[in-house]
């Protein structure tokens, strides 16, 4: 059976024909002797990862510890989309993780996961990310195909124009760019902010913990970026009213910051081609999530001075899945090419 | 005996030196030559290979050894799991690709 596997900075998540599976892609470590803090955490029903006598307790459970204990450092494998360098204890989490996602594979099955674009923003290449999960996924058996993370989203938005328009995949750690021609990627790269980059800055300027601000944004009711809901707000003027206008407006920025790149990049390519009629710019990933995202993307979009004409900005359907659901098909095709 | 001495004397310097004359002019030109070649050697020209195109790195292909570090333990169960047919653009997108 053919898995895609979105590699995210917040959450790896694996689609298969029958099942979304989602994991949040975070860890903290637990002080004590390890045999009583595993026999804690067995009874308690906690997920951990036992490596070199440390205990590190992962995913959601980890996340909510780091809300309510805010001494609690909550570790991120993973940091701008590519496999956090300072974050030693990652690797055993990270195959924890996969592991539970994919499980072992049966009869040859075809896993392929999405890589970032080279971003141009910070001095990284993407090679050394891509070999570690490579290697880690064909140690559950798999044989492992790789996509960009914005051509996934480009497989699940794009198809009714015959794969031509813009593919954006907003997530945590980065956001991943393609301009798409007739199913060909013209250009592509990611930009090294993305949810991450809002939550530090409004943290920073509210004086609320990162990890509350990650919170309300994710869980939020009255959290809402459309501008009518954002005026009420401002009315109100509350603590958690000075989070939403922070929010709004790094949100702003960050697509800002996004739209001027591609506008600079697409200026900069040789041989992009010309799109005669309008296309549609497409946007899938957790970042995209909010309520209201399009009305701040639509505020930001200024059709004079982008480089493309465009039809219409879309948000994909499930836009959270969108880049697994995206590698899904993918790993399908080969799988049915493989047979025949 | 003065006088043949020094008759003796000029026959003998007009003998050395007709003879220094007449070896000066045979064998003097072709030290001169010699000479000239020692110091002055010929240039040799040749022909050298024209660079036909600049010459760039060559990359080479790494085969890095990662330690994915399996851990000892691991009780790790996914966070949420959504029973029920996956919905993606597989056959629009097989359509496209004309499989």
């Amino acid at each position: 059976m053919a898995k895609g596997l979105d590699c995210g900075t917040s959450f790896y998540i694996a689609a298969t024909e029958d099942t979304i599976k989602k994991q949040r892609n975070a860890f903290l470590t637990v002080d004590g002797e390890v045999n009583q803090v595993k026999r804690m955490l067995k009874r308690q029903g906690i997920p951990f990862v036992e490596k070199a006598n440390k205990v590190h307790i992962v995913g959601q459970h980890a996340f909510n510890y780091a809300q309510i204990f805010s001494t609690a450092e909550l570790r991120r494998p993973m940091k701008s989309g590519l496999l956090n360098p300072t974050e030693k204890d990652s690797l055993p989490v990270l195959n924890a993780i996969i592991g539970e996602l994919l499980g072992d594979a049966k009869d040859n099955e075809t896993c392929v996961y999405c890589i970032p674009s080279k971003p141009i923003d910070v001095k990284r290449e993407t090679s050394y990310h891509e070999d570690v999960l490579r290697t880690i996924i064909e140690q559950y058996g798999y044989n492992v195909k790789k996509i960009e993370e914005a051509v996934a989203i480009g497989y699940e938005g794009l198809v009714d124009t015959q794969l031509t328009g813009v593919a954006i995949s907003m997530g945590a750690g980065m956001c991943n760019i393609a301009v798409m021609y007739q199913g060909m990627t013209a250009l592509s790269f990611s930009v090294s902010r993305g949810g991450d980059w809002v939550d530090e800055n409004v943290s920073m300027d509210t004086g609320v913990s990162k990890a509350k601000v990650t919170n309300i944004k994710e869980t939020s009711t009255t959290l809402d970026l459309s501008s009518a809901t954002y005026q009420n707000i401002y009315e109100e003027d509350t603590d958690e009213a000075n989070v939403l206008i922070a929010i709004r407006s790094y949100y702003g920025a960050l697509i800002n910051y996004l739209l001027t790149n591609l506008k600079v990049q697409f200026e900069g390519v040789e041989n992009v081609p010309n799109f005669p009629e309008a296309v549609p710019i497409v946007i899938g990933g957790g970042t995209a999530l909010v309520k209201g995202f399009l009305d701040v993307f639509n505020e930001q979009f200024d059709q004079n001075e982008f480089p493309i004409p465009v039809s219409e900005i879309v948000l994909i359907e499930d836009a959270h899945t969108a880049v697994a659901r995206g590698c899904l098909s993918e790993a399908q095709l080969i799988e049915e090419d493989d047979e025949e | 005996m003065v006088r043949e001495f020094l008759f003796c004397s000029l026959l003998l310097w007009q003998i050395g030196l007709i003879i220094y004359i007449l070896l000066n002019r045979f064998y003097g030109k072709e030290q001169k030559q010699n000479t000239k070649i020692l110091s002055t050697p010929k240039v040799v020209e040749v022909e050298l290979p024209t660079r036909k195109k600049e010459i760039s790195h060559v990359d080479i292909e790494v085969k890095k050894q990662i330690n994915t570090q399996k851990p000892t333990t691991s009780t790790v169960k996914s966070d949420e799991v959504i029973k029920g047919k996956v919905k993606t653009q597989k056959n629009k997108l097989k359509k496209l690709r004309g499989l």
